[in-house]
């Protein structure tokens, strides 16, 4: 039997069991792992022996990485056409029908005045639960602290602080007279 | 250098949100993810058309955009391999959720195809062949399908092998010829030959 024939009936076999990779199961490599896996064999780099194993079991991590690996090292050579200029055309308005701005801007003020919520929320608890007054007053001046630490707040607080031992070094002078 | 260096700044551009650098990233990667959707759905033999293509194309974007994606980027120089990733999911799970996947028509089509090439003398005798062939792949070890994967289904060299498998050159070759010497041998045990 010649060796053509041999790789034709072997492709045969293997074809049909390669041509419907399963879906990704949960201990699957993320997207961004498999890209870093990718890049490494690519580049001839050395990977670790965790990964290869993974690789080498997962059916669908290992179909996911030879379709990939097998489409970047044939897009130099392919003489496939562009896009399509309205598919870019309409890919690039992606901003203007999704701002991202505002989102980002809610996201990021919620982030940034996290322990003044807090802060606030402990020195309204002050009042109600008369029991515990001074613990919530001071768990609330803890994290107001801890607000005007990380917002910058500081910078106006180490401010305060100069003018207010200027004006009373001033204030010592002029007692003097 | 400069080109990594270069990306790594449209990259926080885009995750940024400026329109203009999210312009030239769709630009600069749009033929790749293309490619990628292509290969993609020409591989796995799904039944998806031109305009299904760029609708794949475009939920890529969309969704990278959207879910501001690129964040989870840690290495600019592998966006590359990243998009072609993204690509082909989205591409797979495209077919899958509108159910085009390949039928069985078309699968008897290809394999028969393959088949007659492989047999082309043989008409019923090449049923027992193929399940011949399938048996004794069967048995072999996991890695050794692989390989054989890699080489037969995405025409990879044997160096591009041995880079997935982590093992060196010579070993893949050895491995590739002596299946291959082992099949021809009990093929002819079972008196099939040319």
């Amino acid at each position: 039997m010649s060796d053509k024939r041999i790789d034709l009936i072997l492709k045969e076999t293997i074809v049909a069991h390669s041509v419907h990779p399963p879906e990704q199961a949960a201990g699957c490599l993320s997207d961004e792992d498999m890209a870093a896996y990718v890049d490494c064999v690519l580049s001839g780099k050395e990977i670790g022996e965790d990964i290869t194993l993974h690789i080498t079991e997962c059916e669908s991590c290992f179909q996911t990485a030879a379709s990939a690996i097998s489409a970047i090292t044939s897009f130099d050579k392919n003489e496939e056409r562009p896009a399509r200029d309205q598919a870019i055309r309409k890919a690039k308005t992606m901003p203007r029908l999704y701002p991202r701005h505002a989102h980002k801007v809610r996201k990021g003020y919620l982030k940034k005045n996290i322990y003044l919520f807090v802060a606030t929320a402990f020195f309204i608890m002050s009042f109600i639960s008369k029991g515990y007054f001074m613990q919530f007053l001071v768990a609330a001046s803890i994290f107001g602290l801890k607000w005007t630490m990380d917002t910058g707040g500081s910078k106006a607080l180490i401010t305060i602080y100069d003018v207010w031992q200027h004006k009373r070094g001033k204030d010592r002078d002029t007692s003097r007279f | 250098m400069d080109h990594a260096l270069e990306e790594d700044g449209l990259l926080r551009l885009c995750i940024d949100g400026d329109e203009k650098a999210w312009g030239v990233f769709v630009e600069r990667f749009s033929a790749l993810v293309r490619w990628a959707i292509k290969t993609k759905v020409s591989k796995s033999r799904l039944s998806v058309d031109e305009d299904e293509i760029n609708d794949i194309f475009q939920q890529v974007f969309c969704d990278i955009w959207r879910k501001n994606r690129l964040r989870a980027i840690q290495n600019p120089r592998s966006v590359s391999s990243w998009l072609v990733i993204v690509s082909q999911n989205a591409a797979l799970n495209f077919a899958r959720s509108r159910g085009k996947t390949l039928t069985p028509q078309t699968e008897q089509l290809i394999t028969e195809d393959l088949h007659t090439q492989a047999n082309p003398r043989t008409e019923t005798g090449s049923n027992q062949l193929h399940k011949t062939v399938e048996e004794l792949i069967s048995v072999l070890p996991l890695r050794e399908r692989r390989i054989m994967t890699l080489e037969l289904f995405y025409d990879f060299k044997h160096r591009e092998i041995a880079g997935v498998m982590s093992m060196p050159i010579n070993t893949v070759s050895t491995i590739i010829a002596r299946i291959k010497h082992e099949l021809k041998g009990k093929l002819a045990e079972r008196g099939y030959s040319v």
